[in-house]
């Protein structure tokens, strides 16, 4: 699709920054479309690296997951086996995120397990700590 | 918002103020206008001219109505009280003049406070809005927050309307109140925000040194600030509470309201610095392990409010474009914030 969906929404978002919002200068709507201007600049890069940044995440948990369910016991490690070997079935944004979420739920029970396990769990914890880190930075989401 | 509605709101107010000031005549209200001043409830700045002992009177103000849909909160009563509790002392808030929730004179529950002219209010987004006054302003910023500290509880007439927490009951129940709310919120799961709930669980901070007025949401943005950089409005106590100051230091000192220059807090000052001018108003002395605590305890509770936010505005509740921003912007903010400061500690 062209021109390109980031380039339309970013050019729309200068517009109204630069040209809508100071004809009502000083007046509650200059506020509000700037911030809907913000936000268009902000969709503009999420819709670019959504997905890329979905599949990332749920690549990362996978792996995380496949190391896991060998050093856990009982039906969790059975649930991370199938959630590390679960294909990804489409790349909808809303379909990977859901996946994702699905895979979030489990990494939190896993690392409230480490939490508990004491010296044991700190190997997993640190690889727990590792994937969450890429996750933050993968996310962040800035202005500028 | 259309000249009729706000027309409908300057009548309004005049019906409301012949009533609360009988004493005064010939009210007339000029550039009433909608501002920004928080996503919860409608603010506007307004021109007040009557007469009153036969003298030609001419007053700015500020109008707080509550939103559609938030009838019952108490918190407007809460947010009031505080400015009440603090005007004349050393923390400058504006003077509260009137409170109203008898719903027949503007549908909804409103006050209406004095207004402070000729000052700025800086935008969290803004990159160093504060540079040109060096740290002292962030001398004035913390040496007012220690004065919230050292304020006497009852001098303020908040505790007839929190719930008051023991000195050692503090840190549990605002973070439970905060992990309810995520509990409720969330529209995604939230692995750093659950791994930071169970760590302040297992290690909790030293009992506070003093049950203090809490502002809540003490921070770079909050306060109005004139062209000498002297700060002469602290605002928005709507989250105003009772517990450990350490909160309020935490959440002004948190790396989110840095203006992008990390080794500054708030963007004015070092650490050091703010200790010293929180230290000397308040009485108290900083403690590192109740400060790591808080500091943590801070960013769970941004992402309490970025998540509340989130769903507000995708519920259809509130169609306030900052709150998808807040929600996009200051979780991912905070998700990094508290990856870097546990990652240590807990893997």
């Amino acid at each position: 699709m062209k021109p390109d969906l980031g380039h339309a929404l970013a050019t729309e978002a200068m517009t109204l920054i630069g040209e809508i919002s100071p004809l009502v200068a000083g007046s509650y709507r200059e506020g509000s479309i700037n911030t809907i201007g913000a936000m268009l600049l902000m969709a503009s890069i999420e819709q670019e690296r959504a997905a890329e940044n979905a599949v990332s995440a749920i690549t990362d948990m996978a792996a995380l997951f496949k190391e896991a369910a060998p050093v856990v016991q009982g039906g969790l490690s059975e649930r991370l086996s199938v959630a590390a070997a679960r294909e990804i079935e489409s790349y909808l944004v809303s379909s990977l995120a859901a996946h994702r979420d699905d895979m979030q739920r489990l990494l939190i029970e896993l690392q409230t397990l480490a939490e508990d396990q004491g010296a044991e769990g700190l190997s997993l914890r640190k690889r727990i700590w590792e994937v969450l880190a890429r996750e933050a930075d993968r996310n962040i989401m800035a202005l500028g | 918002m259309s000249e009729t509605a706000l027309q409908e709101i300057s009548d309004q107010l005049v019906r409301y103020l012949k009533h609360v000031m009988p004493e005064a005549s010939g009210f007339e209200v000029s550039d009433l206008a909608r501002i920004h001043g928080g996503a919860s409830r409608e603010t506007y700045r307004l021109k007040l001219s009557y007469a009153m002992e036969g003298r030609e009177r001419v007053r700015g103000l500020i109008l707080r109505r509550d939103p559609v849909g938030s009838l019952i909160d108490t918190d407007r009563r809460l947010e009031f009280t505080a400015y009440a509790g603090f005007h004349g002392s050393k923390v400058p808030v504006p003077a509260a003049l009137f409170i109203e929730e008898d719903l027949k004179w503007m549908e909804r529950p409103f006050f209406i406070m004095e207004r402070i002219d000729g000052c700025d209010v800086a935008s969290p987004f803004q990159p160093s809005p504060y540079e040109a006054f060096g740290p002292r302003m962030g001398a004035q910023f913390f040496s007012i927050l220690g004065s919230i500290a050292a304020q006497d509880v009852e001098a303020t007439g908040l505790r007839e309307l929190v719930e008051v927490p023991s000195l050692e009951t503090c840190w549990d129940k605002e973070l439970s109140h905060w992990e309810k709310i995520i509990d409720d919120d969330e529209l995604e799961p939230q692995p750093i925000a659950r791994a930071a709930i169970r760590y302040l669980r297992r290690n909790p901070p030293p009992p506070a040194q003093r049950l203090s007025v809490v502002h809540g949401d003490y921070r770079t943005g909050n306060f109005l600030y004139d062209s000498e950089g002297t700060i002469k409005g602290i605002l928005d106590w709507e989250m105003v509470h009772l517990g450990d100051p350490m909160e309020d230091f935490g959440w002004a000192t948190n790396p989110l309201w840095a203006h992008g220059t990390p080794e500054k807090v708030g963007g004015m000052c070092s650490l050091e610095e703010a200790i010293r001018s929180w230290e000397e108003a308040s009485g108290l002395k900083f403690d590192k392990q109740a400060y790591d605590w808080w500091l943590i305890f801070n960013c769970v509770k941004g992402l309490g409010i970025w998540i509340s936010s989130s769903k507000e505005y995708a519920d259809g509740e509130n169609h306030d474009p900052v709150l998808a921003l807040a929600g996009w912007i200051c979780t991912s903010a905070h998700n990094k914030i508290l990856v870097e400061l546990l990652k240590d500690r807990e893997g």
